[in-house]
């Protein structure tokens, strides 16, 4: 899947929110677009025709989920976006835990969920999604420029 | 003088010619830290939800009035605000008291079509976005490929999805668009004299030949940003310098260019500002010029700017 997505390749990325996070029509009022590194972008319609007039379009609309080997991950934007509608893999942390999340530092979670990839949030702020290791531990998918602080140590809580 | 900072013979020069600058005073200015000031990003969570998590978190803030969601920051944080959680997660943006303007005087709304064309690193473009409630289109612009990359970060920390991106030459963006924008910002790349607080090397290189150089540009994308400009739609220009070659000069060209342009008045509530320059050296600039809004750095103790509202007739 590239550029614009057909009505076909949009419903399959839905049907993996849908899998992964219990996300329902969670796209239909939006264009959906995949670019570099498989990201998923959403736009409304007309800003996407209106690309269409402009010369050298860097890109357009929100990066909301990336697309991988082992599924679909939210960003930051996508877990806030689609806050109201995530049913499933959602782990509530509290705000210290928040603190070490957003440093890229791991967290460890009592039960194993069957998913891949879970969204970690606290309270109402969504922090993006996190991959769950073999370990009992969620690894932040934060970009390196979002991290609050780069550690060289990213100990994992005790 | 008892000021920290030493201009450059040619920057000193050139401040002696302002009949309105106070050099001590501007020397003193920008020799202080700009006040810390953040925008509450209303696309991530409500206002009053942010103001009550950042209140939790222990900052202490107060309103700026010129500006919906502007803060000053009383007290610092820990590691500060640009390296805060609240920061990298987009619920606020760190952006000058004064540069949070131009975009407020724009009035941008919900479903309009905006264009920010010299939009880097993505202040305003984000404020924009905000305004227009993340509906419409936004169509954000810069020249360079180097700043292109903090353009696309911020917009999307700041979560705006109506954003269309385009790397092109500001000067030639009307080729393809013209007349197709309710309201286009032109926050023009400028000598900086009004921000050497942040800089002060930028006011070190300050020559009268960049300046010249500078205002030819600034004279280009104006154009062609009002060549973009629906009838009946706004413009702005804006720069955080204090040169008049800059600022009444470039807005007079457009005048001289463009008989369709009303300059309107930039009323501000909560900031000291002065009236902008009608002659300087053997220049005479439009009288209509009186109607911008023009602060030293020393008249806020924050950054100097030159805003101008143009209206192209219906």
């Amino acid at each position: 899947m590239r550029g614009v997505l057909t009505e076909d390749e949009k419903r399959r990325i839905e049907s993996l929110l849908t899998s992964y996070y219990g996300i329902s029509d969670g796209l239909q009022d939006y264009v959906v677009l995949v670019g570099g590194e498989n990201r998923v972008r959403i736009t409304h319609k007309e800003v996407l025709e209106f690309s269409w007039r402009l010369k050298n379009v860097v890109n357009m609309g929100l990066y909301v989920a990336k697309l991988t080997d082992e599924g679909i991950s939210l960003s930051i934007e996508g877990a806030q976006f689609f806050s109201h509608k995530i049913m499933k893999n959602l782990i509530e942390i509290d705000m210290n835990e928040a603190e070490r999340w957003m440093q890229g530092i791991p967290i460890r979670i009592e039960t194993q969920p069957a998913s891949k990839y879970v969204v970690v949030k606290c309270g109402d702020i969504f922090l993006g999604s996190g991959r769950i290791g073999r370990d009992g531990f969620i690894y932040p998918q934060i970009s390196k420029n979002r991290l609050t602080r780069k550690s060289p140590d990213l100990s994992k809580n005790p | 003088m008892s000021s920290l900072v030493t201009p450059s013979d040619e920057l000193l020069s050139f401040l002696k010619e302002l009949p309105d600058m106070d050099i001590e005073a501007y020397l003193d200015a920008v020799s202080k830290p700009l006040p810390e000031c953040f925008r509450i990003n209303t696309l991530k969570l409500s206002e009053e939800r942010i103001i009550s998590l950042l209140r939790d978190r222990g900052w202490q803030f107060e309103k700026l009035p010129w500006v919906k969601t502007g803060y000053k920051l009383l007290n610092s944080t820990e590691r500060g605000v640009g390296s805060s959680m609240e920061h990298m997660l987009g619920l606020i943006y760190i952006q000058g008291p004064i540069s949070m303007l131009p975009a407020e005087v724009l009035e941008p709304a919900p479903r309009m079509i905006v264009l920010d064309l010299c939009a880097s690193p993505g202040s305003k473009s984000t404020q924009i976005a905000q305004l227009m409630r993340n509906t419409g289109i936004l169509v954000c612009n810069d020249v360079s490929s180097t700043r292109i990359k903090p353009l696309v970060a911020n917009i999307q920390r700041c979560g705006v999805i109506n954003s269309i991106i385009t790397q092109s030459d500001g000067r030639y963006f009307h080729r393809w668009v013209r007349e197709q924008f309710d309201r286009v910002l032109v926050d023009a790349p400028c000598s900086s004299l009004g921000i050497v607080s942040k800089d002060w090397t930028a006011a070190n290189k300050y020559n009268e030949k960049i300046s010249k150089r500078i205002s030819k540009l600034q004279q280009s994308l104006l154009i062609s940003a009002y060549e973009c400009l629906k009838p009946g739609g706004l413009l702005v220009y804006s720069t955080c310098t204090i040169h008049p070659l800059e600022n009444e000069n470039v807005i007079t060209y457009l005048l001289d260019k463009k008989k369709d342009a009303e300059l309107l008045p930039v009323l501000v509530e909560g900031l000291r500002s002065r009236s902008p320059l009608e002659e300087w050296r053997d220049i005479k600039f439009s009288s209509e010029v009186k109607k911008c809004f023009k602060c030293y750095p020393y008249d806020n103790y924050a950054e100097g700017f030159f805003i101008a509202k143009i209206r192209k007739e219906a």
